[in-house]
């Protein structure tokens, strides 16, 4: 016999929209426009892994929006859907 | 101390500046700047008379902390019958000019009656006078800065003026002060244009006294320190300045557009405050050429900007390349995402004239706003806009009318009425973006619950500075809560508002508190102030103030029906973004704040409560 043969499922990418603004722009991959990257990460990476990724800093994720709602701090850890957007600032404020 | 204890009287009609004591029973109340003035406004104004009429009174009002070491300490505050909306009206501003009034010795102007001719009220500490303006009359706000500078060989005058907006009776003119920094909203320019007083010129170097000196110095190095650590204050509005909100307020989609038809701009990245920072493709400079600081401020969340000189709009004004205030939030807002315009330095411009001329940036860019809607549901033709083609996204339309409407010319008459008058006039105020006769500002209140309730009942109309949830649903301070649902909204705006109007008659800027609590603030007035300045008894003044400029508009013919959001905030869902099929939830929301305020079902304070604050 040579292995196993069953069929595997395969770790199918998932494509986001990374947004980060503010000071948090100089973290965004070269050829970003308008603060905006689209990357591919594997699937299951959680919001806080993709921005572990990017290198921003933990304390710097002030402000964390998924498709323009706000994610708390717990909720990071959920994995990332399909086709959203992420978009992070630092502790900002204005009027 | 911390008060002058005393104040300036000036009447126009008999031309007499006379100095009075500062009635302290009153102060230990209601403590300085917004709250006092409100209490002489009411004591001596008579609710229902025409804002444009010689019975109006206009008051500028310094607090305990303006002048002193405390930071940001420079605010002062206009309070009148509002021009634009019938209601109080009380617009603070910051820049050097409060500061030196009560460096002069004085807490407060108070201005009555009608000039014959046109005049400018000099201070020089102690003497006051009123000078002839004919020469002035007709000039900008910078002409007049200048003038004024030249006539007395004294560049370290302070100047709050008008410019022709206010002369014009532009409804929404504003009062500008150090060029660049106004008491902005509700038509305070055209209550002193109308007056025919030009401006107010300060020199003081009387020095302001506080009650513990040495307590003083104590807790605000310590208070600065908070400002300076936090990274709001320390680090974001310095650097980015309130403009930073354009993309967030864009991605939760609140952001107005194209008069409230939408709640997202697709052009909000080219005007927003990282955008300001960008160096340009002509020039290769940034918009941005530095921040700037009002008198004390240790912030310093002030833009100053320089327009591209090759941009068509300013090629040939070379009087515009230099470097001058730059756009806030809600500018840009106004003049851009809500009229559907992306052109950075074209709104930059439109901002110079209306600093230049004295107009509150975010009536007329609302106003504009609502005309564009009017013309593209065919409301109005070029034959009333004079040929313009008022289409969203125009820019030559916004350079175009921002001069106009500060010249009272063409179209532009129009517009200087305010949106409210603007479409009723045409037969379609539901297209009136306002509350109270004022337009709101750069919060959809579907995708922010709690904003909705700060407009619709307050009381200086539509505004974003009587209780800004947004700090809270928004940017979470000081804690975050849900923007989409109105649960917890009553009683989040109830305490935004009463902490808010203690902060105001304090003297202090209200950005502290993205940093500050009461708590921080609460030490500084009592070491500033003689008796005892307990939270307990700062907040019962807060609630006592809003009470009493809600019993003012009330006898001005305001009722409860009046605290409403214009019908598409209401009836039309937002058409994307998170709020995507939500309205805003006033029904639900405005009940239980009335109950909480202990006002009846009609929105009247009840016996209760007005003996319960002294009222």
């Amino acid at each position: 016999m040579h292995g196993d043969h069953r069929p595997r499922r395969c770790s199918i990418p998932v494509t986001v929209t990374l947004k980060l603004f503010a000071s948090l722009a100089s973290y965004l991959p070269p050829g970003a426009r308008q603060h905006a990257a689209v990357v591919e990460v594997p699937e299951g990476t959680t919001v806080a892994a993709l921005l572990d990724r990017f290198g921003v800093p933990p304390e710097q994720r002030h402000l964390v929006l998924r498709d323009g709602v706000f994610v708390t701090p717990a909720a990071r850890n959920a994995p990332l859907r399909e086709g959203e957007t992420i978009a992070v600032w630092p502790p900002v404020a204005g009027g | 101390m911390g008060w002058q204890r005393k104040i300036l009287r000036v009447n126009l009609t008999e031309g007499t500046c006379t100095p009075e004591p500062l009635n302290m029973d009153w102060a230990m109340q209601y403590l300085g700047q917004r709250g006092l003035a409100t209490k002489y406004l009411t004591e001596e104004v008579d609710p229902r008379v025409d804002p444009l009429s010689p019975d109006n009174k206009l008051i500028f009002a310094t607090g305990p902390l303006t002048g002193t070491a405390a930071s940001t300490g420079g605010r002062y505050s206009v309070i009148t019958k509002g021009a634009l909306t019938g209601a109080i009206a009380c617009s603070n501003s910051g820049g050097y000019f409060g500061a030196e009034l009560k460096n002069a010795g004085w807490d407060m102007v108070i201005v009555e009656g009608q000039a014959r001719e046109p005049v400018y009220l000099l201070v020089e500490d102690d003497e006051a006078r009123l000078l002839h303006a004919g020469e002035l009359w007709g000039q900008s706000v910078w002409e007049t800065h200048q003038r004024i500078h030249d006539i007395h060989q004294d560049p370290l005058l302070k100047i709050a003026a008008i410019g022709q907006a206010g002369e014009n009776g532009v409804l929404f003119a504003c009062i500008v002060n150090d060029l660049h920094r106004a008491a902005g909203r509700s038509g305070v320019g055209a209550v002193m244009g109308a007056k025919r007083l030009k401006a107010v010129a300060v020199r003081g170097t009387r020095g302001v006294r506080v009650d513990d000196p040495q307590r003083f110095l104590q807790v605000t190095t310590e208070k600065k320190r908070i400002l300076a650590e936090n990274a709001v204050t320390g680090q974001g509005l310095p650097t980015y300045g309130t403009q930073v909100l354009m993309n967030v307020v864009n991605e939760i989609g609140a952001l107005p557009t194209r008069n409230a038809r939408d709640v997202q701009f697709e052009g909000a990245a080219h005007i927003s405050g990282e955008a300001m920072r960008e160096p340009r493709p002509t020039d290769g400079r940034p918009n941005l050429v530095t921040n700037q600081a009002c008198f004390g401020c240790t912030i310093a969340c002030g833009r100053v900007s320089r327009i591209d000189k090759t941009h068509y709009v300013v090629r040939n004004k070379p009087e515009y390349w230099k470097a001058s205030g730059g756009l806030e939030y809600e500018n840009a807002w106004a003049m851009g995402a809500d009229t559907g315009i992306d052109d950075l330095e074209a709104m930059t411009y439109a901002n110079f004239v209306c600093n230049e001329q004295g107009m509150d940036p975010i009536s007329f860019g609302a106003t504009l706003a609502a005309a564009m809607e009017l013309y593209e549901t065919g409301a109005i033709t070029q034959e009333d806009t004079g040929g313009i083609e008022l289409r969203f996204g125009n820019t030559d339309a916004l350079v175009t009318l921002v001069e106009q409407t500060a010249r009272g010319e063409g179209f532009g008459r129009e517009l200087g009425l305010g949106s409210k008058r603007l479409c009723e006039k045409y037969g379609r105020p539901e297209l009136s973006m306002t509350v109270k006769g004022q337009e709101f500002p750069a919060y959809d209140p579907r995708g922010i619950q709690g904003m909705g309730l700060t407009y619709a009942t307050s009381n200086r109309g539509a505004c974003h500075l009587r209780s800004y949830t947004v700090a809270s649903e928004v940017l979470g301070i000081p804690e975050k809560t849900d923007p989409l649902v109105p649960d917890g909204k009553p009683a989040l705006v109830k305490a935004f508002q009463d902490a808010t109007a203690v902060v105001d008659s304090s003297g202090l800027c209200l950005f502290t508190t993205f940093a500050w609590t009461l708590d921080d603030i609460q030490p500084q007035i009592d070491a500033a102030c003689e008796g005892d300045w307990s939270l307990e008894r700062l907040l019962e003044m807060g609630e006592r103030i809003w009470n009493l400029e809600r019993q003012f508009n009330l006898a001005a013919g305001f009722t409860g029906a009046d605290d409403r959001l214009p019908e598409r905030l209401v009836k039309e869902p937002a058409r994307q973004g998170p709020a995507k099929g939500l309205t805003n939830q006033l029904g639900k929301m405005l009940p239980e704040y009335y109950a909480l305020r202990g006002w009846n079902e009609q929105g009247e304070p009840t016996p209760e409560t007005l003996q319960r604050l002294g009222l």
